[in-house]
């Protein structure tokens, strides 16, 4: 397991989590509803590389600090990438150092393709960084489920789950779901350092 | 695989002397260095209202952009970035693959000053990080073990405000 960066000095422990998926499936949705309920002294700014029409363009960040854990400081930098497709080197550049991923899915039937697609650019972008995708601590999140149009929930995860990861439904644009996805990949990526490392 | 990234405290010591020099010897606002993968590794000096961590995140985003532009233009990549205002100015300098050097200052200094002082910091630098790769190479696991042994569901909860 990689640790992105631990400052044994100041007793400060980095993680890099990044929300990928198509474009339009609500990764930027779900950092905002984070930063939104984060108290102002626990959270940087939220940076927004975005178009005039608000998509992102190159990514979404901002700092997340948590408290401690066993004495250390944890915190945590959330980034979103940005979901169209002939955005893919800068995609890959985000990936750099990753600690933990949260796959966005979009449920809505006519975005089924699309979902796959960008499952299989990111293994694919993984690969490039020889990151091995099995180690990676790894969420699958269905968004959207209150959209009349949306494929069932086991139809997609037949599809899109590619290690036995955990799976939540969510309506980012609600906050459903969201604070529990990142709780999950938190809890994946502490148990992995806890696991591997020592 | 991409390495573990850990600063050792008698590293970090030394890091923060080197930029706190750089920062009276250059006269400049703040000094610091960040990793390619955007984590702000130590600072001199302070800024209103501006957080270092995602200034970090925005400098690492832009220099592996750069660097990409250069790679798909098959020219060298660069070695220096520099945004001048007629206020202040952002000086970034690699120290390796892996980190980069950041000076923010303003007319009360000048950019030859800082290239000039920032040149011999960048030696120092490159040795302070090659004793740090060096013990990280030797020393792959945590010594005193992980951060996190013992940290339960209930921790994580608490962090959550559960």
């Amino acid at each position: 397991m990689k640790l992105s960066f631990l400052n044994y000095s100041t007793r400060e422990i980095n993680f890099k989590i990044v929300y990928y998926g198509p474009g339009l499936s609500g990764k930027t949705t779900n950092i905002k509803y984070i930063y939104d309920k984060v108290k102002n002294d626990n959270k940087g700014k939220l940076v927004s590389l975005a178009t005039e029409t608000e998509r992102t363009l190159f990514f979404d960040f901002f700092p997340l600090d948590l408290g401690t854990i066993k004495d250390y400081k944890v915190r945590f930098h959330l980034y979103t990438v940005p979901g169209q497709i002939y955005y893919s080197a800068s995609r890959k550049l985000i990936l750099r150092g990753v600690d933990g991923l949260v796959f966005v899915a979009d449920s809505q039937t006519e975005r089924f393709e699309a979902n796959i697609e960008s499952i299989q650019d990111m293994l694919e972008n993984l690969n490039d960084y020889k990151l091995d995708f099995a180690t990676i601590p790894y969420i699958l999140q269905l968004n959207k489920r209150d959209l009349p149009n949306v494929t069932p929930a086991n139809e997609l995860i037949a599809a899109l789950r590619k290690k036995n990861e955990p799976v939540l439904e969510g309506v980012a644009s609600r906050g459903d779901g969201v604070v529990e996805t990142l709780k999950a990949i938190s809890r994946l990526i502490m148990f992995e350092v806890k696991n591997k490392i020592g | 695989m991409q390495e573990n990234f850990i600063i050792y405290n008698e590293e970090y010591i030394i890091i923060k002397d080197i930029l706190q020099k750089l920062k009276i010897n250059t006269n400049a606002k703040v000094v610091f260095i960040t990793d390619s993968e955007g984590h702000c590794i130590a600072s001199s000096g302070e800024m209103d209202d501006v957080n270092l961590n995602s200034i970090s995140s925005l400098i690492a985003g832009s220099v592996a952009a750069i660097n990409s532009i250069a790679q798909m233009l098959k020219i060298d990549s660069f070695s220096a970035i520099l945004n001048e205002s007629s206020k202040e100015s952002l000086h970034i300098s690699l120290i390796n693959d892996r980190t980069m050097l950041v000076v923010i200052f303003d007319n009360t200094s000048n950019l030859g000053l800082v290239r000039f002082r920032v040149r011999s910091t960048l030696e120092k630098l490159t040795k302070v990080f090659q004793t740090i790769y060096k013990k990280l190479k030797s020393n792959d696991k945590i010594p005193g073990g992980s951060p996190f042994e013992g940290v339960s569901d209930e921790d994580i909860d608490r962090i959550f405000g559960d």
